[in-house]
């Protein structure tokens, strides 16, 4: 992959820096203090609610909760800089993409957690020699989110296979509705309408024989006869829905609202999105069309997987600790919430959770079992986001130009990558009291220096954990923050109105970006806090800056990092602001380029006090 | 000793005790570990060989069932099919065809999607259809699909030609088989049912979900769960078994001991796994070994028991045998002390007899001593009797001299004969005293003879006695003895032949040295004969015995001390010599004495002869052996020695050697010979020669009287026989070198003593006055002083010549003689290392002189003074203090 010898150089001021944190995956278990677990969170989605459901099981230990890039490319960085989580969560898997690094990883496959999989589910994440060293979480359902009483409305059945998808979709358009969408800004969408659509191909004979030989590893290429028809397909699709480099543009917030405001019928989503951005029963989760309602298959795949670093191993306490996490977090309970206790598909025994409302009438396609899962490594993804996207913009108007470009990009991301930038100097990620996370407060720091905000306050889990000093590629400096890139939105507020926002974010539960514990607290730059925790959860008591209290009354530039989700609700307006712009550039974006540029990072400073 | 006996026996007995339960510990404990080991190759082995059957039946099952698959697809390929339900309508026809129902299995086809078809329809998506992606023809796996409730063993033939049945393509054929009928394969009565299979991936993990349930592993990946197993001996079975089909082992879980086997069916891509535990592995075995265990653990302790009661009873028999070697040791010491005790009564008996011998002894010493007592009272008193009543005739006749001079002449007789008397008795007192000892000095034996001659051959002469002195065979002249004694001890016998002898009788000494017992010892014999009254045989058993004489009327009138001949052997005991006496009554004695002496390390000067030019000699003797006698001691001298027997022949012998020019260099004569005597023999040598030869002659008579005479005829010197070469080489070399003769002193005209003033010192006052008067008869004068200290302080202060000598008495008050000697030495004075100083004491012995030289003195002369004795000890001394040292 990816990767430039720069590893001596990390790997020693990374073990400096785990040494002056104190913050080792061996942390010492004397009954005070805790053991210390470090957990990579797949996605910010998992603050909501996972987080603090295990933190709730486990009282006893810290956690260090850190948001990370949702790619095996991040964990292979963070293996090759020693300085893997003690637990990974990993959504966007495949066991090629793995493999080169399974021995940093704990073999589960003579657990009792594994031992609670049917073998059917296991195979796939079996290595030859037996091995197993990820098990799936609950299964999401992707498929095509159908607004059922606007066809209504408008005169439309359900379409029940290929062609009457098609042609509803005409009648949509005709009708002035945008018949679907989907954020095909975002890769994985790309990669799963593409496939979704061809499921049916991709399930076949064929599809599965070209399948076994490109998973096995004996070929990066796409198989013609599988795969033109696919691409033919999408190309069918993306003219006969009206798709255009438009649908470049916007997020899965936006594509949600324009779906909920009926702007839309149709939306590549799944269930457990529909659910979070409170689809109601109007709607219905149908499969991607084949040709006849049998030959229609849900797409489907596992919402994250789990692993443990084979740190584990080191001592049976130590490995009791995290396999009894790990059960925790693929337990029913660990499940429910994942997926707020529906639209998952449960994978291992003893699980059972509630099918969604929207996939009522799915019944006898999963009976059976038709469900495509989706094929996931790393360069299916980038592939599939630039072959659609060039489908959608234009680029490739033939399956056989999108087959190409799809193969050569299969096949073209293997050069070693430069350097594209050095750290000078390393942080440590774990929180202290006395002044918080050196690693999130100096790429805080250096956003505001960034956007040239007087005050800027972000989550500590935007940033990936540890910073070591070392060279970096260009892709390994956005492995620094997390991986989705959250909102930044610059506004003026008074130093009360900051208070009252910061005030409510700490106490906000159940929200992206909700506080899980101290790992997981916000991050102020300019400024200082002092925080109290107490049974409740964290009361913001004072902001400080220039060595005195925030002047209340005054106004200041600010920039507030963090989930679209928790700051256009109602904190923001609670706080009074209601003006605001986003920035233009994305966090990661902004702290990447600048380090390219051969700047460092802005030091870190003491932000926080913990009471 | 008892005790540490017992304790030894107990320590023992323990140690054997403890060997026998260690030996049996670590017997039982390694026959234990063999009978283990043996059981657990005995339940590996078994379970090899029934997992290997099984493996051969279920391979074979599973063969069969591709068979009746294969004969499935064939039947299948025969047919038409229009739709998908005359596809499902054939499967069904199939199925009752085949009977899989009775084989609780069935027939499926898969179309290119996955989907199932069998005789009831069609079915969804095979969960398994992902398996079937790998391009095989065929696939064999077990199938938990949830269509099919269940595990099934699934043989999946991949269709060459996919069958159409309208828009449908059927690509796979399937036959599954409930997996649970074909356990009767391997759940086999030979694991006796207890048995938990696993059907595994050739990778350890589980192939199926189904079986799992309630099995003791619990783990996806069951190989590497067993891996990991307490006292598992494979810690990688996938590599195991890629050197062998099958492997069994054990290991320990949860407290229990169990058994597996693994054996591979590689064609299949699966592995069978037996788990049962160990109480059901070889069960028949291990119940015969544990019977046989039992049997040799109850055969193991009836042998100990035994071996305790044999232990037991061997102690008893050894407290037994102890006590009986205890009554047996009492009975021997009991027997020893009876033994003892007889000997005791022994021993006292013999005491008492020895006692009683001790007592008669006694009682005979005691009559002896009475006897001697008397003897000596008869004695001591005769010459006392004697002295006192002549002492009293003088007085009374004092007016005629010649009466004084008989009455002083037998007082002196009796005075002799009494001291003599007094010497004996203090001899042999301290002779048995043990506190005699030898005073040894190189000595001439021929000085000891010729002293011994010129003290004897007057009382021989006395007597009217014929005394010869013969000597034979001499070699060593010098030898190591004490002279005093040897002198004392020949002239006792000399003396008692002298006494014992009547008068006119023949008396006899030889000396002679007999071959040598050791080279640094010669052998010297003395033989002293007469012809004198003779021994009783019973006296000459005891004639050795102090104090005894033999009562007899002719020697009773003799006078003696029964002491001399005690005396004698005694001494000789003393020197290491033995002494014999052969003595017939009325016929003689003689006394033999052997004795060793050291040969005197004084070289004899060999080169006198040669330095003389004397290379012949002539000796001249009627009696051969005298001749002989002379050759020998001749010997290593260089000169020859030639002898005649008689004059003539000796007269002709020397013409001769004149006449040969071997002139003879002196000629040596014995005076009495046969025929011519040695005078005349002499005249006629010189007459017939113009040499002269010396001439000795060799005579035992006194030769003063022929002295003149011989001289006349031509002899150079006179020479006492017996021959000796010293005293030969002597008057050889005195006729060579003739010195002026000195002028004999007469004895009768002047003292040696005259003229001199003697310092004395005497405590006796009646002895100072005797001394006084006769030194006085000898024109000497003296100062008496009374004690040592007196005589030291008188010297001292005497001027040089004052004192021409000191007569010192040695037991004196103050200070005794031997300490005023050496303090005269130690004194400043100019004369106080040459003065004389003779001892002049009653202390008689060889110890008392030599003590009196050791302290400083000249000489000895015992008391009484004879005045004789004293002269010629003073001209010794005198001579010798005025002869230049050398």
């Amino acid at each position: 992959m990816r990767r430039v010898s720069r590893r001596a150089g990390v790997l020693l001021t990374l073990a400096a820096l785990l040494l002056l944190a104190g913050c080792g995956g061996n942390g010492q278990r004397d009954g005070t203090e805790g053991e210390t677990v470090t957990i990579a969170l797949w996605s910010d989605q998992l603050t909501e609610g996972y987080g603090q459901y295990l933190q709730r099981t486990f009282p006893s230990v810290d956690f260090q909760f850190y948001v990370a890039t949702n790619s095996a490319d991040f964990y292979r960085f963070k293996e090759q800089a020693e300085d893997l989580p003690d637990i990974l969560t990993l959504r966007r898997f495949s066991l090629n993409d793995v493999s080169p690094w399974r021995d940093a990883l704990a073999d589960l496959s003579d657990s009792e957690l594994a031992n609670t999989f049917p073998q059917a589910y296991l195979r796939s994440y079996t290595y030859s020699d037996g091995t197993v060293n990820w098990l799936p979480a609950c299964g999401e359902i992707d498929s095509i989110l159908v607004n059922r009483s606007l066809l209504e409305e408008n005169g439309l059945d359900i379409p029940a296979n290929y062609q009457e998808f098609l042609d509803v979709c005409a009648a949509l358009r005709e009708k002035g509705i945008r018949p679907f969408r989907s954020n095909f800004g975002a890769d994985y969408t790309c990669m799963e309408v593409l496939q979704g659509l061809s499921a049916s191909r991709l399930a076949s004979q064929e599809g599965r024989e070209w399948r076994q030989l490109y998973e096995s590893g004996q070929t990066d290429q796409l198989s013609g006869e599988v795969w033109l028809p696919v691409f033919q397909r999408m190309l069918d699709f993306l003219d006969q829905a009206g798709l255009g480099p438009a649908d470049l543009e916007g997020s899965t917030a936006d594509l949600f609202t324009a779906y909920q405001n009926r702007e839309c019928a149709m939306i590549r989503a799944t269930c457990g999105e529909a659910g979070f951005y409170g689809v109601g029963a109007e709607s219905v989760m149908m499969p991607y069309y084949g040709d006849s309602p049998e030959d229609s298959w849900y797409l489907t795949y596992p919402a994250f997987q789990v692993a443990a670093s084979a740190r584990a191993e080191e001592s049976p306490e130590r490995k009791e600790l995290i396999f009894s996490i790990m059960e925790a977090m693929l337990s029913q309970e660990g499940l429910r919430h994942v997926a707020n206790g529906q639209n998952m598909i449960a994978y291992n025994r003893g699980v059972e959770l509630e099918r969604s409302p929207l996939l009522s009438g799915a019944g006898p396609l999963l009976e059976a079992n038709q469900l495509y899962i989706r094929l996931a490594s790393s360069d299916m993804f980038s592939a599939s986001q630039k072959v659609v996207q060039g489908m959608l913009a234009g680029t490739y108007t033939d399956a056989r130009s999108a087959f190409d470009a799809f193969n050569e990009a299969m096949g073209g991301g293997g050069a070693e990558a430069t350097a594209a930038a050095r750290i000078e100097t390393g942080y440590a990620y774990a929180f202290e009291p006395g002044g918080g996370s050196p690693a999130a407060s100096a790429v805080m720091n250096t956003l505001r220096e960034e956007l040239g905000t007087e005050l800027l306050a972000g989550q500590s889990v935007n940033v990936a954990g540890n910073i070591a000093a070392g060279d970096y590629t260009r892709e390994e400096l956005d492995f620094l923050t997390m991986g989705e890139s959250v909102d930044i939105l610059l506004c003026t507020m008074t130093g009360e109105q900051l208070f009252h926002y910061l005030s409510s974010v700490l106490t906000a539960s159940g929200r992206r970006g909700s506080v899980i514990n101290d790992s997981a607290l916000y991050v102020s730059s300019g400024f200082e806090m002092e925080v109290r925790r107490t049974e409740e959860g964290y009361v913001l008591e004072e902001l400080r800056r220039d060595g005195g209290k925030l002047d209340r009354a005054r106004t200041y530039s600010v920039a507030l990092l963090g989930s679209e989700l928790m700051m256009h609700g109602d904190l923001l307006a609670a706080a009074g602001i209601t003006d605001y712009e986003e920035a233009e550039t994305p966090f990661k974006q902004l702290v990447a380029e600048r380090l390219a540029e051969g700047k460092q990072l802005a030091p870190p400073t003491d932000y926080i006090t913990l009471h | 000793m008892n005790a540490e006996k017992n304790g030894g026996h107990a320590v023992l007995t323990a140690v054997l005790a403890g060997s026998l339960l260690l030996f049996t510990l670590m017997g039982g404990a390694y026959f234990m570990s063999y009978l283990q080991h043996q059981i657990f190759i005995e339940r590996t082995t078994q379970l090899n060989e029934i997992t290997s059957q099984v493996r051969v039946n279920l391979g074979n099952a599973l063969d069969s069932h591709w068979n009746y698959l294969t004969a499935a697809v064939n039947l299948l390929e025969t047919g038409n099919f229009e739709t998908e339900e005359a596809m499902v309508e054939s499967i069904g026809k199939l199925d009752q065809f085949l009977a899989t129902e009775h084989y609780s299995s069935m027939l499926v086809l898969l179309d290119s999607r996955g989907n199932c078809y069998d005789a009831e329809g069609k079915h969804g998506v095979w969960s398994d259809i992902d398996r079937l992606s790998t391009g095989e023809d065929r696939y064999t796996f077990i199938s938990d699909s949830y269509i099919y409730q269940g595990s099934y063993w699934a043989f999946v033939q991949k269709l060459a030609e996919p069958f159409h049945a309208g828009a449908v393509t059927f690509t796979h054929a399937v036959l599954l088989k409930d997996v649970y009928t074909l356990s009767e394969y391997y759940d086999s009565a030979a694991y006796g049912s207890r048995n938990e299979t696993y059907i595994l991936k050739s990778n350890g993990t589980r192939m199926h979900d189904g079986v799992s349930q309630g099995n003791t592993i619990q783990a996806y990946n069951v190989l590497k769960v067993l891996e990991g197993m307490e006292g598992q001996s494979y810690p990688d079975i996938q590599a195991a078994l890629e050197e062998t089909d099958t492997i069994s082992a054990n290991f320990h879980h949860e407290g229990r001991e169990y058994y597996y086997c693994v054996t591979s069916l590689a064609e299949y891509d699966t592995l069978l796994l037996f788990l049962i535990p160990a109480d059901f592995v070889a069960s028949g075995t291990v119940n015969m070994v544990g019977a046989v265990i039992r049997m040799l653990l109850i055969l193991s302790l009836v042998l100990l028991g035994m071996l305790a009661l044999v232990a037991a009873s061997i102690l008893r028999q050894q407290t037994s045998a102890q006590l009986i070697r205890q009554e047996q040791e009492n009975l021997r010491r009991q027997e020893v002390l009876n033994q003892q005790l007889e000997e005791s009564n022994a021993m006292l008996a013999r005491s008492k007899e020895t006692a009683e011998q001790a007592f008669q002894i006694a009682e005979e010493a005691n009559r002896a001593k009475s006897s001697f007592l008397s003897n000596m009272s008869h004695d001591i008193r005769t010459p006392m009797n004697a002295i006192v009543g002549f002492a009293a005739l003088l007085a009374r006749d004092a007016g005629e001299p010649d009466k004084v001079r008989e009455y002083t002449k037998k007082i002196t007789s009796s005075s002799q004969h009494l001291l003599g008397l007094i010497n004996d008795i203090l001899d042999i007192s301290k002779i048995e005293a043990g506190k005699t000892t030898l005073n040894l000095s190189d000595e001439s034996m021929v000085d000891l003879v010729e002293n011994i001659d010129s003290i004897i051959r007057p009382q021989m002469k006395a007597k009217g006695h014929n005394f010869e002195v013969h000597s034979r065979d001499l070699k060593h002249e010098h030898v190591v003895m004490d002279k005093l004694r040897l002198n004392q001890i020949l002239l006792n016998l000399l003396s008692n032949a002298v006494k014992y002898t009547p008068e006119g009788g023949h008396v006899t000494l030889t000396v002679q040295e007999l071959p040598q017992f050791a080279k640094q010892l010669a052998h010297f014999r003395f033989i002293v004969t007469d012809n004198g009254y003779g021994m009783t045989p019973e006296y000459v058993e005891k004639i050795f015995q102090a104090f005894t004489r033999e009562e007899d009327s002719v020697t009773n009138k003799i006078q003696g001390t029964g002491l001399g001949m005690a005396i004698t052997k005694n001494l000789l005991d003393l020197m290491g010599g033995k002494i014999t006496v052969e003595s017939e009554k009325g016929k003689g004695s003689t006394f033999t004495v052997d004795l060793e002496l050291h040969i005197s390390e004084h070289a004899i000067d060999q080169g006198f002869w040669m330095k003389h030019d004397i290379l012949r000699i002539l000796a001249v003797d009627d009696e051969e052996v005298t001749c002989q006698n002379i050759q020998m001691a001749m010997e290593g001298t260089g000169v020859e020695v030639d002898y005649t027997l008689d004059g003539e022949t000796a007269v002709e012998r020397v013409r001769q050697a004149r006449e040969a020019g071997r002139l003879y260099d002196i000629v040596l004569l014995d005076w009495k010979l046969t025929g011519i005597d040695g005078v005349e023999t002499a005249r006629r040598i010189r007459r017939e020669t113009l040499e002269d030869p010396p001439i000795l002659v060799l005579s035992s008579y006194d030769w003063p009287e022929i002295e003149e005479e011989a001289r006349e005829a031509g002899v150079n010197a006179f020479l006492s026989k017996p021959f000796f070469l010293t005293s030969f080489r002597q008057k050889v070399e005195a006729v060579l070198n003739p010195e002026p003769e000195a002028q004999p002193a007469d004895p009768g005209e002047q003292s040696i003593l005259q003229g001199m003033h003697i310092l004395v010192a005497e405590d006796n006052e009646i002895n100072a006055e005797i001394l006084s008067e006769l030194l006085d008869m000898t024109e000497a004068t003296c100062d008496i002083c009374e004690n040592g200290e007196q005589v030291v302080e008188a010297f001292a202060k005497s001027k040089p010549g004052q004192y021409r000598m000191i007569l010192m008495d040695v037991q004196m008050p103050v200070m005794n003689g031997y300490e005023a000697t050496r303090a005269i030495r130690d004194l400043d004075h100019p004369l106080a290392l040459s003065i004389p100083i003779i001892a002049m004491t009653a202390n008689a012995f060889a110890e008392d002189i030599r003590d009196a030289l050791e302290a400083g003195m000249n000489a000895h002369v015992a008391k009484p003074i004879d005045m004789a004795v004293l002269e010629q000890t003073v001209r010794a001394v005198l001579e010798s203090l005025e002869a230049p040292e050398e």
